[in-house]
């Protein structure tokens, strides 16, 4: 069969890039004054918007190796190249730890960028935006990646979080709660999959969709992280009436079903992106790259407690329902496009 | 009747890694019965309800905000618990912030601030960890790998370049080293001697010198060098490297070598190391039988038996026969708990010895895998990848070991629980106080609860500090790993 070109929704609608980052700058503060001036590498769709927001902004959170930072609402995740990039990220090359910066630091937008607190100038102008990769597939090389990525997983998956329901213990380990309220929702989504890829015919996600959000352990919950990767494998497959379909039953409970990051990640995701080390992976295993599939796991097991896996499990739910209904689904992809 | 207590941090970010430290740290205090930091979302409160933290206090919480559930035994355990809880969501920043001034950032820094340094501990993702070990050979420091998930193409290379730098490559995985009296990683204060330890395992290397110790003998050097080194790919080049230095360490009298059971070319190679020394070794390849060696060594099929040759003590195989005592009931198997991957693999040997069948998620030669049988006895590492993913090594955060306890005293079919309390450096603070509240009122109870321990008495954790918890909540405490195995069978056979 021939490898099928699958290309994302990612950047389809997006006014901003670095030059409108440029246009928007702020006045009043000049960046001469910053102690320390860190050039970004890469900025996402999420961040461009974010920081487009407004011309001043605060720090809402302080990491070891990364800052939230919000402006009138929105947000976006400054953080050092080794974490990767993504769509709420603006990657800088770090000199040391970002926690040198305190939580509610003011943030001015100034030429070329924006400064932190009156120490921290981060330069945009000449940052790459960033955008997701895609890769090549098809039905047999997605069989040879599922089929490759399955042993590793079960070996490694965490018992935190909800990846253990795609990748189930040998040993009977007694389940969480969140794990008991997530496995039926779990199973209701695959099912409803299943029926849209077969028949191709638009129908809205079970409404028990919504007991994932906010739910779980972790800074962004396990459910949110798990819709993460669904979402984004559902871009990639092209079906963007179904990413619409969910958006239309969670919305209306993101606001007060869960916190400020996690919805900045489920936005970027509606979007069709998320960060760099979940497009890898799951590119590896749609190109049936097996050699790369453990060098990825381990980038991905280091994203938080088991925010990664979480994600990874989302993702791997669909590509396997993917696999099962692929022809049906390119065919009702093509419709929907 | 329990006590319950929230607290909303609003707004308060933290990392889910430090949130679930936390929670595992408060969840550990005397009096606590159960704790979660959770961000404040519905779905999360009614998992809080359901666990039967949530009160009012919490209910207020939004998406974005944090709730510090705890539920104590009484007020005053659940007041405390939450001090510590806030004293530790609030620290972390501040005190990042402080050591970061002080501390070198890169090789190359530490370097500058001292030169002399002649080894490089790389302890970062795998992922990285080759790249860092290459800059430090290059360097001229000898390395020492803690991180694990180097490739084998990797590991060849960065060997080879240090047999060619006349530097050694202890590792990758490898979590303990003693050199010159000088402890790394993982590994106990033992006592500085004439006996040198090569090892492919950290935790048979911290059996074998501290039950040298406990022997009145001392440790010259230990030396790891990685669970791969004597697999064929490999070939066993820092062993050899290793077996060359100790060759000429005028310190050093005997040599024990430890390590699963290489190939057979392997094995032939080693020996014929062996036969060209001035000195004597016991070899320990956990699981080998009748291994081809030289007139100046000798074998050892457990590492008690590996520290007994080399130190000279008389080797007590006993088991504690007559201190075993009958089970009630249909009692009649082992599960087993281990934080270190040779003292499962030892107490497999123990088993196998004795002609009984057992089954293990890292089954030596004869064992079976734990996927092949649905009952019997089952011996568990719990330092293997599958349970450490993602999460600290049991030897630092016992927690991990806490269900599938919990589940082996309520199996109406095991008759007895074999646990490794391993202490030291890097280990957690204390783990027999971590195993006793687990036990609760368990006391002498069924199943029979066996332990050996680990350590030494210079080491922070006081070994016999250890031992008297673990026998005050009501576990047999053997001297060594073997023992309490061997007292596990005897239990069972009573």
């Amino acid at each position: 069969m021939a490898s099928p070109q699958v290309v994302t929704g990612a950047g389809s609608n997006r006014r901003t890039d670095a030059a409108f980052v440029r246009a928007r700058n702020g006045r009043g503060f000049s960046s001469a004054q910053a102690v320390q001036t860190l050039s970004a590498v890469s900025i996402g769709a999420q961040a461009i918007r974010a920081i487009g927001a407004s011309s001043r902004g605060r720090v809402a959170a302080v990491f070891n190796r990364s800052l939230y930072l919000e402006f009138d609402g929105g947000w976006c995740c400054l953080v050092g190249t080794e974490l990767g990039a993504g769509p709420v990220n603006i990657c800088v090359l770090l000199p040391g730890r970002m926690d040198i910066v305190t939580r509610n630091a003011p943030i001015d937008r100034v030429d070329q960028g924006f400064v932190i607190g009156s120490r921290l100038h981060v330069a945009t102008a000449s940052a790459r935006v960033w955008t997701a990769p895609i890769v090549e597939w098809s039905e047999e090389t997605l069989i040879r990646g599922l089929a490759a990525l399955d042993p590793l997983c079960l070996d490694h998956a965490p018992n935190a979080g909800l990846s253990r329901i795609v990748w189930p213990r040998s040993l009977a380990d007694p389940a969480s709660f969140e794990l008991c309220v997530a496995m039926p929702v779990v199973a209701s989504l695959a099912g409803w999959l299943q029926r849209v890829f077969e028949r191709g015919a638009p129908e809205l996600p079970p409404g028990s969709i919504t007991k994932l959000v906010g739910l779980g352990p972790g800074l962004t919950p396990s459910g949110d992280d798990f819709l993460v990767g669904m979402l984004v494998v559902l871009s990639l497959a092209g079906r963007f009436d179904l990413v619409a379909a969910v958006d239309q039953v969670i919305r209306p409970t993101l606001e007060e079903g869960t916190g400020p990051i996690s919805r900045l990640h489920l936005a970027a995701a509606l979007d069709g992106e998320s960060s760099e080390r979940l497009h890898v992976m799951v590119n590896a295993v749609l190109a049936g790259d097996h050699d790369v599939l453990a060098s990825r796991l381990v980038l991905i097991s280091q994203v938080g407690h088991c925010s990664g896996w979480d994600t990874l499990a989302g993702a791997v739910m669909v590509l396997r329902v993917l696999a099962r209904t692929h022809r049906s689904v390119m065919a009702a992809g093509r419709d929907a496009g | 009747m329990s006590f319950r207590v929230n607290q909303v941090r609003h707004g308060l970010f933290l990392d889910s890694v430090v949130l679930m430290q936390v929670s595992r740290t408060v969840a550990a205090l005397p009096g606590v019965e159960d704790a979660a930091l959770m961000m404040g979302t519905p779905a999360n409160q009614e998992i809080l309800e359901n666990s039967d933290l949530l009160v009012p206090d919490g209910e207020s919480a939004g998406g974005g905000d944090l709730i510090v559930a705890i539920r104590a035994e009484d007020e005053t355990a659940a007041t405390a618990a939450m001090d510590q809880a806030v004293l530790l969501l609030d620290q972390p920043a501040a005190v990042r912030a402080a050591s970061a001034a002080v501390q070198p950032r890169t090789l190359r820094s530490a370097l500058r601030v001292d030169p002399n340094a002649n080894l490089a501990l790389i302890s970062v993702p795998g992922d990285f960890a080759a790249a860092e070990a290459r800059k430090a050979l290059r360097a001229g420091l000898h390395v020492m790998i803690f991180s694990d998930n180097v490739s084998l193409d990797d590991e060849i290379a960065l060997k080879l370049e240090a047999r060619q730098r006349e530097l050694l490559v202890m590792g990758p995985d490898c979590g303990t080293a003693i050199l010159g009296g000088t402890p790394l990683a993982f590994a106990n204060h033992v006592p500085v001697g004439d006996i040198g330890i090569i090892g492919a395992s950290g935790t048979g290397i911290q059996e074998v010198s501290c039950l040298i110790a406990q022997a009145g003998a001392g440790i010259s050097h230990a030396i790891g060098v990685g669970g791969r080194d004597l697999s064929d790919e490999v070939g066993g080049i820092s062993t050899l490297t290793a077996l060359e230095w100790l060759e000429s360490d005028p310190k050093t009298r005997h040599i024990v070598l430890l390590s699963k059971p290489p190939s057979a070319a392997v094995v032939e190679r080693i020996s014929a190391e062996l036969d060209h020394s001035r000195k004597s070794f016991t070899v320990c390849f956990l699981g080998a039988q009748n291994l081809p060696l030289p007139a100046n060594a000798v074998a050892a099929r457990t590492l008690r038996a590996a520290a007994a040759s080399a130190s000279g003590f008389q080797e007590d195989t006993s088991g504690g026969t007559g201190l075993a005592r009958p089970l009630a009931g249909d009692r009649k198997w082992v599960r087993g708990f281990f934080s270190g991957g040779s003292l499962a693999a030892e107490a497999q040997v123990i088993f196998l010895d004795q002609g009984i069948r057992v089954a293990s998620n890292a089954p030596i030669q004869g064992a079976h895998a734990l996927s092949e049988v649905t009952a019997g006895h089952t011996l568990l590492d719990l330092g293997d990848d599958q349970y450490t993913r993602g999460r600290p090594h049991p030897m630092i955060d016992p927690a991990v070991r806490d269900d599938p306890l919990r589940q082996a005293l309520h199996d109406p079919t095991v008759g007895a629980v074999l646990l490794d309390i391993v202490i030291g450096y890097g280990a957690s603070e204390d783990p027999a106080a971590h195993v006793a509240r687990i036990l609760g009122h368990h006391g002498n109870r069924d199943p029979v609860v066996i332990a050996s321990v680990t350590g030494t008495e210079e080491d922070p954790q006081v070994l016999s500090r250890q031992v008297s918890i673990l026998d005050s909540a009501g576990v047999w405490v053997r001297p060594s790993n073997a023992a309490a195995a061997e007292a596990a069978l005897a239990c069972i056979a009573a």
